[in-house]
């Protein structure tokens, strides 16, 4: 595929100069498709091509315009990232998406502003469909740059709703990834928690490096030693994956709360000992309603014999939203899709979803859900045939998701 | 010092000077140029790299440290800059970075350079990890996971040059590129280059002839660190962005196998490895997923069979190209290259599907499958003969390139 | 027991083998892939043998034709090819970790300890390598094979004088100190994740282990592996840092100061980095380790 694509760019780049003007729409995607998560990003490469081979079919972009994806791997590393971004200038990128790791986001969205303030001519938007650190659209907001996932302020203050209302939860434990995003976990965990339960007692708090820590076992023994009866996790990929299997072995029997755990590969990891145990908040999966069932199973369909099938909300609600935009402004022209997508509504599968016009983030309803086991009986479908699936336990609407912010565009 | 002033010589530093200045009319596109600055601070580091492996003999793996922590110290000096705290034109910051290299390398050189060889190594190894590790610790001066950000363009433009376009980056490199290597290769023909190169090849003798080995290492090291310094701080200037990776393990082997694959035996191999290497990763992995195996492959074919490097590979052929018997190497080398050429293309074949199929689930068998291994085992068989034809030639030749050699 | 692969390669051909954390991450891939189809227990036997195999060959066709170039050539050789065999485990298995389980018959608690469960898997990793260090001692010591191992290691022309194929020997050593690397592999790889990250992660410590128990001593580096082991899981448990020694002596340091940043590290934050400080002041300090017995 990719070897299409470069032919394909290549053939672009002698015939047209970078420019808005062409009857092709290029999507940048700058993702770590090498190294130590490179599976995460070709699931979300997946998704974007299927949604744009969508978006294409509809027809329904003005001046029958079409939608071109074009890979770029960044490695998972600020530095890439910025390459790459200067190679997907190179042949005319208007739209870059991105979204594993906040230091590259970080990277990216600095670096695409200064190419909008440094060439006029050729704009850009960052579309960031899964970078969660808040500074983002806060300190570090800028005017070129829509965040469609929910930050971890948002998610932590949509998961302390349940777990405020949770009476057995007296004692919690928070472990996280030591960055700016694990960090933020914590904080937004600690704070938040400490006005919603002011009984609940957070009877620890580590940080660990992230991506290192192949034996979790010392930082089970801590938690079971401070009878926590709760673990509020941010981590993700391995490592949230080898903490639960740590627990598991070690024997800590309690409720697991995480930000990622249906993504590549974790339900299978954890298997049966996480039903009823392990939660998630996210803004989409696959038992919410009849309609993101009918998606999921569509996805799965699509491809079959890959593993990790869960699906990619976020992604899908940005392609549709930049199609509504595009139609809307009448051209595809950054700048003007840009204001387009200000303030910006949508009704997906889950709900209405609407983009903030003062810092460019997506409100959506928000839900915690915890793993079930699945069976035609119960209607559920299950992730990684594995036999088990998520069943919801609390929805959080989108306006209560709202976060004051500190944005202050340029 | 008269002979390093030749017509010759300073015909061929003027020549690299014009490639410098043209090559951006060449290579004009966005990509192109952020590959030839890449290009251009990796020349520098590797040059420096050299200063301690194929000068002075030390096989050091955490060279990367003094790069990143020029680069680390360069990116707060801009931002102090931009912040209005003291005035320090872009153009001189590579100094600042060079100082820092300095500075650390001068400490840490200290108490590594004692013991050569082997222990040196894994103290060089422990080093960088240790400093990478604490890089993630000491969050207010290397930024965490997310690095420190800087802005090139602070302190506003000098004679109309801002640094925002990256063409004035890229002069910019080339001229402090231009400026080391000169330099660089100055301290190869001083009194300090010639006795690192004594140490290296025999340090009880130089001990003998009254110098300190570690006290020469410990120099060399000093002045290895200095320009590393330099291009950690080009380095910042040209991403406006350093995370902790610039100096860690990783970093560190890069510059080892750019090194030696360019060749550690003459001044210029690094420079050609530093080339070769920053090509194949920034627009190889555009092509392929799997350029990280062709890199390594790459890497393990130069030390199996040329272990002196690619610049290694070019200086045996001077003697018969002095001797004008070029020609007579010319048909086996043509058959070697043409039965190599069809191995090779097999072997990418079988690699690319293999990768097609590993990551997507299930491998399709089909024409190109059969195809591939065809080519990889009838170019194989033919290249064993070929490297004997290659062989035969040359020894043939060896009389008559014994007079040229 | 990787580290004593190490060592063993180490004492006896002067080759600092950068690709051994590789060998260990194929013994994980290979007892997975056999395990797919034999089961656990045959795998625990296959896996190492064939990672030895490969072992073998990486020596006769790459490292013996490197060594005559010397040390740093053999060095980068196996430098080069860490890289290489982490590659080809991509293109084989994938990026993505592998489902390679631990085998229901072990995956039971043994006993429980201050109110925590140690699993019966755990106990039998260390039956297993302390099993294995033991049969290694005897060979080396008391049979024959070891004997010439020894002698070859010292004095290998005089070896070679006496009728012994001392190359195959070397082939021999290398081939097992990858075998014990993949046996590490085949019992790590499940109780941690396998993926192709796993050999990145190990290697570093291993060498820190080897340098720290003395290059050349296989107890050396069994004592130095459990020091480090030992390291690694109490600093995890401490919380302190110094700010708590200095609140000690009753001095208050403000959250806002520019030293709060750096004092406030916790030894269980520093963890990641004590192994390596540890390695380095010993090289500095005694480059032979706590029992080597020779340098380089």
């Amino acid at each position: 595929m990719r070897f299409l694509y470069l032919v394909f760019s290549l053939i672009l780049c002698c015939q047209v100069s970078c420019s808005e003007t062409s009857k092709e729409i290029k999507i940048g995607f700058v993702e770590g498709l090498s190294g130590p998560f490179a599976n995460i990003g070709e699931v979300a490469l997946r998704h974007l091509e299927l949604e744009v081979e969508a978006v294409n079919r509809r027809g329904s972009l003005p001046d029958g315009m079409r939608i071109t994806v074009l890979p770029f791997d960044n490695k998972t590393n600020p530095q890439e990232a910025l390459l790459a971004f200067r190679s997907a200038l190179d042949v005319g990128v208007d739209y870059v998406f991105q979204g594993n790791s906040s230091s590259v986001a970080t990277a990216l969205t600095d670096a695409i502003a200064k190419h909008n303030r440094r060439n006029p001519s050729h704009p850009v938007l960052f579309i960031n469909y899964a970078a969660l650190d808040p500074a983002l659209t806060n300190e570090h907001c800028k005017r070129s740059h829509f965040r469609f996932d929910a930050d971890v302020d948002m998610k932590m203050a949509a998961l302390t709703e349940y777990i405020a209302v949770r009476e057995d939860i007296e004692s919690v434990y928070l472990i996280n990834q030591d960055y700016s995003y694990g960090q933020a976990v914590a904080g937004a965990a600690r704070s938040m928690l400490k006005r919603k339960r002011p009984d609940l007692s957070i009877v620890g708090d580590d940080l660990h490096p992230i991506g290192r820590v192949k034996d979790f076992s010392p930082y089970i023994a801590k938690i079971k030693s401070s009878g926590a009866q709760a673990i509020v996790t941010g981590n993700w990929g391995s490592d949230l994956t080898l903490l639960i299997k740590s627990a598991r072995q070690m024997g800590v029997d309690v409720d697991f709360f995480t930000f990622n755990v249906g993504m590549t590969g974790g339900v299978s990891t954890i298997g049966e000992a996480g039903i009823e145990r392990v939660h998630q908040i996210t803004n989409w999966h696959a038992n919410i309603n009849e309609l993101t069932r009918n998606n999921a199973t569509l996805y799965r369909n699509q491809h079959p014999d890959v593993f990790e099938d869960a699906y990619y909300g976020s992604v899908r609600r940005a392609v549709r939203m930049l199609e509504k935009a595009m139609i809307e402004s009448g051209s595809a022209d950054p700048v003007s899709v840009g204001s387009a997508l200000r303030n910006m509504s949508l009704t997906d599968d889950t709900g209405l979803v609407s983009m903030r016009g003062d810092n460019h983030q997506l409100l959506q309803p928000l839900f915690v859900s915890k793993l079930v086991r699945v069976s035609p009986e119960n209607g559920l479908i299950g992730v990684e045939n594995s036999g088990l699936g998520f069943k919801t336990v609390a929805e959080i609407p989108a306006e209560k998701t709202r976060m004051p912010t500190t944005c202050q565009f340029e | 010092m008269r002979e390093m002033f030749n017509t010759g010589r300073l015909l061929l530093w003027g020549g690299v000077a014009l490639l410098f200045l043209f090559l951006p009319l060449i290579f004009s596109g966005g990509f192109s140029l952020s590959m030839l600055s890449q290009m251009g601070i990796m020349i520098i580091f590797a040059l420096s790299y050299n200063m301690l492996l194929g000068q002075t003999g030390l096989l050091s793996f955490g060279h990367a440290v003094y790069f990143g922590l020029g680069a680390f110290v360069t990116a707060h000096a801009i931002n102090f800059v931009e912040a209005g705290a003291f005035g320090l034109p872009i153009s001189f910051m590579p100094l600042v970075g060079g100082m820092t290299g300095l500075f650390f390398s001068l400490i840490l050189g200290f108490v590594t350079t004692r013991r050569p060889g082997t222990p040196f190594a894994m103290i060089s190894l422990g080093i960088a990890e240790m400093v990478a590790a604490s890089a993630l610790m000491f969050t207010t001066f290397f930024g965490g996971e997310g690095g420190i950000v800087t802005n090139r363009t602070a302190g506003g433009a000098s004679w109309g040059v801002s640094y925002g376009p990256q063409i004035q980056v890229y002069f910019l490199i080339a001229v402090w590129c231009f400026v080391s290597m000169a330099l660089m290769f100055a301290i190869t023909r001083t009194p300090l280059g010639r006795i690192a190169n004594a140490v290296r090849d025999n340090p009880e003798r130089a001990q003998f002839i009254g110098y300190n080995p570690t006290r020469v290492r410990w120099l060399m090291m000093s002045l290895a660190g200095f320009f590393a310094g330099i291009a950690g701080a080009l380095a910042t200037i040209n991403y406006e962005i350093i995370t902790a990776e610039a100096l860690g393990l990783m970093a560190s082997g890069n510059v080892v196998l750019m090194a030696f694959i360019g060749g550690i035996g003459q001044f210029w191999g690094p420079m050609i490895g530093a080339v070769l290497v920053t090509w194949l990763q920034s627009a190889l992995s555009n092509f392929t997923q799997a350029w990280l195996l062709y890199f390594g492959l790459l890497f393990l074919l130069i030390i199996l069979f040329s272990p002196g490097g690619i610049s290694n590979l070019i200086t045996i052929h001077l003697p018969a190209w002095r001797a004008g018997v070029v020609k007579r190497l010319m048909p086996s080398y043509g058959f070697a290259f043409l039965s190599g050429g069809i191995a090779f293309i097999g072997v990418v074949g079988v690699i690319e599907l293999l990768y097609r199929g590993a990551l997507f689930g299930g491998v399709h068998v089909g024409l190109t499958w059969i195809a591939s291994t065809l080519m990889v085992f009838i170019g194989g068989f033919f290249l064993r003969r070929a490297a004997r034809a290659v062989r035969k030639v040359w020894e043939d030749l060896s009389p008559e390139l014994a007079r040229w050699s | 027991m990787l580290s004593s692969g190490l060592t063993l390669i180490f004492s006896m051909m002067g080759v600092l083998n950068f690709a051994h954390a590789s060998f260990y991450m194929l013994g994980a891939y290979f007892a997975y892939q056999t395990g797919l189809v034999f089961g656990f227990w045959p795998a625990l036997f296959l896996a190492p043998i064939l990672v030895g195999i490969v072992g073998a060959i990486t020596e006769r066709y790459g490292l013996r034709k490197v060594h005559k170039f010397g040390h740093v050539a053999e060095l980068l050789f196996t430098f080069g090819l860490a890289y290489v065999i982490e590659e080809i485990v991509h293109l084989i298995w994938g990026r993505a970790p592998v489902d390679y389980r631990i085998p229901e018959s072990l995956n039971f608690t043994l006993f429980t300890l201050f109110n925590t469960q140690y699993p019966a898997y755990r106990a039998f990793m260390m039956l297993v390598s302390v099993g294995m260090l033991a049969a290694l001692f005897l060979v080396l010591t008391k049979t024959r094979i070891g004997m010439i191992v020894q002698a070859s290691l010292t004095h290998p022309d005089m070896v070679q004088a006496l009728g012994h194929n001392v190359p195959r020997v070397f082939m021999l050593v290398f081939a097992g100190g990858c075998a014990l690397a993949g046996l590490a592999g085949v019992l790590g790889g499940n109780l941690f994740i396998t993926e192709p990250g796993m050999a990145f992660a190990v290697g570093s410590i291993v060498f820190v282990v080897v340098v720290l128990g003395g290059m050349g001593s296989l107890v050396g580096a069994f004592i130095a592996s459990l020091l480090i082991g030992a390291i690694q899981t109490f600093s995890v448990a401490l919380d302190l840092s110094f700010l708590d020694l200095v609140a000690a002596f009753g001095v208050n340091i403000d959250p806002g100061s520019t030293w709060y940043g750096g004092l406030s590290i916790t030894i269980s934050q520093m963890a990641p980095v004590l192994p390596y400080l540890l390695m380095v002041l010993m090289l500095i300090v005694r480059p032979r380790g706590l029992m080597g017995t020779r340098e380089s």
